[in-house]
């Protein structure tokens, strides 16, 4: 229990994009396009994420140990074309989830003090 | 249509993709295209405002994260490189000490030649700073005063232009000792030509050159200090210069230094800077010359365009006045070329020099890691086996060079700081600006981009041969039995003939400087250096003005030191043998007529009756000049044997008559009363010159040189000299007091310095060499050790063994030297204003050096070739 900790709070605070990564992942494996689309989709695309910090992020997690590569197959959504699948590992799954947590701690200490909802009175 | 422009769009991303490292690009290239493909693809449903956003972004975001992924190859492979070489940290020494050494010596000569001959002047626009000497058929001579204010008048490419007479006078008053100080006379335009403001005060204006103005003058900058404790209440202060009064009118900052260690600048009596003797109204004066002359070329006015100005002027004074312009010509130059021009060679000598070291310790790196690489072959091959490319593995091995390159670097800067100072401490005076020698960001940028281009050289060529070749037969046997060796070795032969070639180009320059510094160091200066004391005097002031009053003072001077014990003899002459005495032109009674400008030249100086004995030059035929040799007397003089042979060379010249000025256009003829031998006057290295002694009491003489010989220790007869000098005029200082063998070292400074740096580079060019000649033979015998236990077992002995790998070595030495002795055949051409008494291609010389640096190397290889020998053939032959 101990060993796990040092690892989880080294990857703490994410980086927004990261975040939006793990978060597409959360619900399964996807490919690398897919986690593009839903990132934009979710975010409105107030966020995009272009090829280079799209596969730099992955290169990165992959390192880490908080991605792991699944298989290429095609995705029938899409063309016959064979693509590779990210899926989270067990370590990714409980750094978004700590992430998530540490944000939801924000969230609370912002609605304590009516940061959200209001607008500012003059 | 739609198949075609999105092919060419793959194309283009795919092109852009190339920003990014191969090793990103194979892994995550295709599902990069793949994704962009499909956004092209949404996007083209819409608005095309959308699919040119989508390639703008995509292109911004590639700009902004390319970068990021070759930073993080990079701390990666640097990282690796620095295990690497932690682990092999002997092989990391000896390459970061070879490289220290070829980078440290770069780096203290770069500063040397940056602070002298790159950086500019101090002066605004200093590129349009030129001086315009005058040549006659003497050679190069001083300006005439009337050329002078004739160029003033007519050019059209100068916006000011200005004349300096430079001499040393007396400085008194201010409640200091008498001081002897440079003096410079010049026009008042001189700081509007160097383009600098006064400290404090006021520069001069053109009233201060008008006839009967005040006198007034201009502190320099180090004198102000010096002097006068940097007083900031100078300006306005009396000075006395020479029995004068003047004016201090402003101070100048440390910068301007012009003329060289000028301490004060006067303005002319009239109009151009007047000499210090008595010649009328000098701006008449068209047959001889006073004056040095500096000029500021107007904007956009090229040097050669001011050439062909002055071309011009000069044809119309040549046509007005045949007689003295006739053979006078000029050129114009720029400043910084006239201060630093004779200096060039020398330190461009230098930097080829430390250039050739730098080049032979990156060989001996790349020897190095092409020795290393076949044990790193198997790690190649497992990597290249586990996908890496070749260009990955390069980069790799270029990254390990290159940190091996900077921590060379940095070793070599502190080895460069340590020793431009030993440098700056070693540097003779004729060295300009050495107070300014610094390493300042230009030298450390040079550092920097030497270091880098060293690690590029040196680690290019093994990173290519050690990635070639097939990595199959390194993962199944071990590396000797590797494809590709055989060029490897070839390889590695090819630098060690080139370190050989290019230290016996190094070694064999420094082996003529030597030989040059050695004749120079025993050529026959004509006169006994030995046991003489030197001073000079030259007595100002209201008591001095007249000739006789201080050709009296001189008379006296000999008189008083010839009474103290230990001297004896005492002579005095107007200039001292290497410094330049006026050259005068002359004609013989008799000889066909030349206009003035074509008259052949003697230096002229002015002697007492016991020069030539206080100098133990012979005398050889005539009589020495006496005290009765005075004005009253006709007028007489020596020559020396040069100018006899040159004017008399079948008869004795005693007796015929000889003339150096004119009155009323009559020659005032002097009779040659005697031959004295001929002394190296000017340098040593210079043949000696026409010379003619007139006594100094049948002439006005400003300042003279006291030659003291003495029966012990010059130096020790210094301070009573000094004494007895001041004990008859305190105001008069008694500067120069120096014995004549530290005359002779100063000459010799510049040579000696030469030398010294030349040998110490060539010196480390052959250590380097050696080493690199040792290594490559102590790998070869390694290699072959399984070859040498076959021999043996067949029967070889251990000569036979010793004798195949001694002519291994020899085979190498002989090609380096056979490459070198052409190359030096070519590099010492470079050499020959530095050289004296020794030709640039000396075969003695030549044939001297090529030995040594054979036997030395045979001595390299002999190491490694004993070892061979003693190799146990069965041990050898278990070995795989």
């Amino acid at each position: 229990m101990r060993a796990k900790k040092p690892d989880l709070e080294s990857h703490l605070p994410l980086s927004p994009a990261a975040f939006h990564v793990l978060l597409a992942l959360a619900d399964g494996e996807k490919h690398g396009y897919a986690i593009k689309k839903e990132v934009s989709r979710r975010t409105e695309e107030k966020v995009r994420l272009g090829p280079g910090t799209l596969y730099g992020l992955i290169k990165r997690m992959l390192k880490n140990g908080l991605l792991v590569e699944c298989d290429e197959r095609p995705d029938p959504s899409l063309d016959d074309e064979r693509r590779r699948y990210y899926r989270l590992s067990e370590l990714g799954f409980k750094v978004a989830t700590a992430e998530a947590e540490r944000m939801e701690k924000l969230i609370t200490a912002a609605r304590a003090k009516k940061l959200l909802g209001k607008t500012r009175a003059v | 249509m739609a198949r075609n422009k999105a092919s060419v769009s793959d194309r283009v991303f795919r092109a852009l993709l190339r920003a990014f490292p191969a090793e990103f690009r194979s892994r995550f290239g295709k599902e990069m295209e793949q994704g962009f493909r499909e956004e092209r693809k949404e996007q083209r449903g819409g608005k095309r405002s959308g699919l040119i956003m989508l390639w703008v972004r995509t292109v911004m975001d590639i700009i902004s994260t390319a970068p990021s992924e070759h930073l993080d190859i990079l701390k990666k492979d640097a990282g690796y490189g620095l295990r690497t070489m932690r682990r092999n940290w002997g092989f990391t020494l000896v390459a970061v000490l070879a490289l220290a050494l070829g980078v440290g010596a770069n780096t203290a000569i770069f500063s040397v030649v940056n602070s002298v001959l790159l950086r500019p002047l101090p002066y605004t626009d200093s590129e349009r700073i030129v001086v315009i000497k005058e040549w006659t058929a003497r050679g190069q001579a001083q300006v005439t005063p009337a050329n002078f204010l004739d160029w003033r008048e007519q050019n059209k490419v100068f916006e000011a232009m200005a004349a300096i007479s430079s001499r040393r006078a007396n400085l008194t008053g201010y409640s200091a000792e008498p001081q002897r100080i440079n003096l410079a006379v010049a026009s008042a335009s001189l700081f509007q030509v160097l383009g600098v403001q006064p400290l404090s005060g006021r520069g001069f204006v053109s009233a201060d050159e008008q006839a009967g103005h005040e006198p007034v003058a201009i502190v320099s900058h180090r004198l102000w200090q010096r002097r006068f404790g940097s007083d900031a209440g100078l300006v306005g202060q009396p000075l006395k210069i020479d029995g004068t009064n003047y004016t201090v009118i402003g101070i100048m900052p440390a910068h301007v230094q012009y003329p060289k260690d000028v301490d004060v600048w006067i303005s002319p009596r009239r109009i151009v800077p007047e000499a210090d003797v008595d010649l009328g109204d000098i701006t008449q004066i068209r047959g001889f010359g006073l004056l040095s002359v500096v000029a500021r070329l107007k904007p956009g006015v090229t040097l050669a365009q001011s050439q062909v100005d002055m071309d011009d002027i000069t044809s119309r004074l040549r046509e007005q006045y045949p007689e003295s312009n006739g053979a006078r010509f000029d050129t114009v130059i720029l400043l910084h070329e006239s201060l630093f021009g004779e200096v060039r060679t020398s330190l461009l000598v230098l930097l080829a020099a430390v250039a050739a070291v730098l080049i032979i310790a990156c060989a001996n790196v790349a020897n190095l890691l092409l020795a290393r690489s076949s044990v790193r072959q198997k790690e190649i091959a497992v990597r290249t086996a586990l996908g890496a490319s070749r260009s990955r593995i390069v980069r790799q091995l270029m990254t390990e060079s290159m940190l091996l390159a900077l921590l060379g670097g940095a070793a070599g800067l502190v080895v460069g700081v340590l020793g431009l100072n030993l440098l700056v401490q070693l540097a003779p005076s004729s060295i300009p600006r050495v107070e300014e020698i610094e390493l300042d960001r230009w030298v450390l940028g040079y550092t920097l981009l030497i270091s880098l281009a060293t690690g590029i050289v040196f680690g290019l060529a093994p990173a290519l041969q050690v990635t070639k070749g097939n990595f199959n037969e390194a993962l199944k046997e071990g590396a000797r039995g590797m494809a590709g060796g055989a060029r490897r070795v070839s390889l590695r032969s090819a630098l060690v003939v080139a370190e050989v070639a290019l230290s016996l180009v190094l070694l064999i320059c420094a082996g003529l400087l030597f030989r040059s510094f050695l004749i120079l160091q025993n050529v026959d200066p004509g006169f006994n250096p030995k046991n003489v004391l030197t001073m000079r005097l030259a007595p100002s002031g209201d008591n001095y003005r007249d000739a006789s009053q201080r050709s009296a003072f001189y008379k006296r001077v000999i008189e008083r030191v010839e009474t103290l014990p230990e001297v004896r003899s005492v002579g005095a002459i107007s200039t001292l043998a290497f410094s330049k005495g006026p050259l005068a032109g002359y004609v013989i009674e008799g000889q066909p007529p030349l206009s003035l400008d074509k008259l052949p030249g003697a230096n002229r100086r002015h002697i007492s009756p016991a020069y030539f004995r206080a100098m133990s030059i012979p005398l050889l035929s005539g009589r020495e000049f006496t005290d009765r040799d005075n004005a009253d007397a006709p007028g007489v003089v020596i020559i020396n044997q040069a100018l006899a042979r040159r004017e008399f060379p079948d008869e004795d010249p005693v007796g015929h008559r000889i003339a150096f000025r004119w009155r009323n256009s009559q020659p005032v003829w002097l009779e040659i009363v005697g031959v004295a031998g001929d002394i190296r006057s000017i340098e040593l290295q210079a043949e000696p010159m026409g010379e003619a002694y007139t006594p100094y009491l049948q002439n006005e003489v400003p300042e003279m040189s006291f030659v003291i010989s003495t029966t012990t220790d010059p130096a020790s007869l210094a301070s009573a000299v000094r004494a007895e000098v001041e004990d008859l005029d305190k105001e008069q200082p008694v500067s120069n007091l120096k014995t004549m063998d530290q005359i002779i070292s100063e000459v010799m400074v510049q040579p000696q310095f030469n030398t010294l740096m030349l040998g110490l580079f060539s010196g480390i060019a052959m250590l380097l060499a050696l080493a690199g000649i040792y290594a490559v033979m102590a790998y070869s015998v390694s290699q072959r050790t399984h070859e040498i236990g076959i021999r043996m077992a067949l029967g070889a002995r251990p000569r036979d063994v010793l004798k195949m790998i001694v002519a291994q070595g020899a085979r190498l030495t002989a090609a380096g030297i056979f490459i070198g002795v052409w190359g030096a055949l070519v590099a010492t051409r470079g050499l020959g204003s530095l050289l004296f008494g020794v030709s640039p291609t000396d075969p003695l010389t030549f044939a001297g050096i090529a030995l040594l640096l054979a036997a030395v190397s045979m001595l390299a290889s002999y190491v490694p070739a004993l070892r061979a020998a003693k190799v146990d053939p069965m041990a050898a032959l278990r070995q795989e």
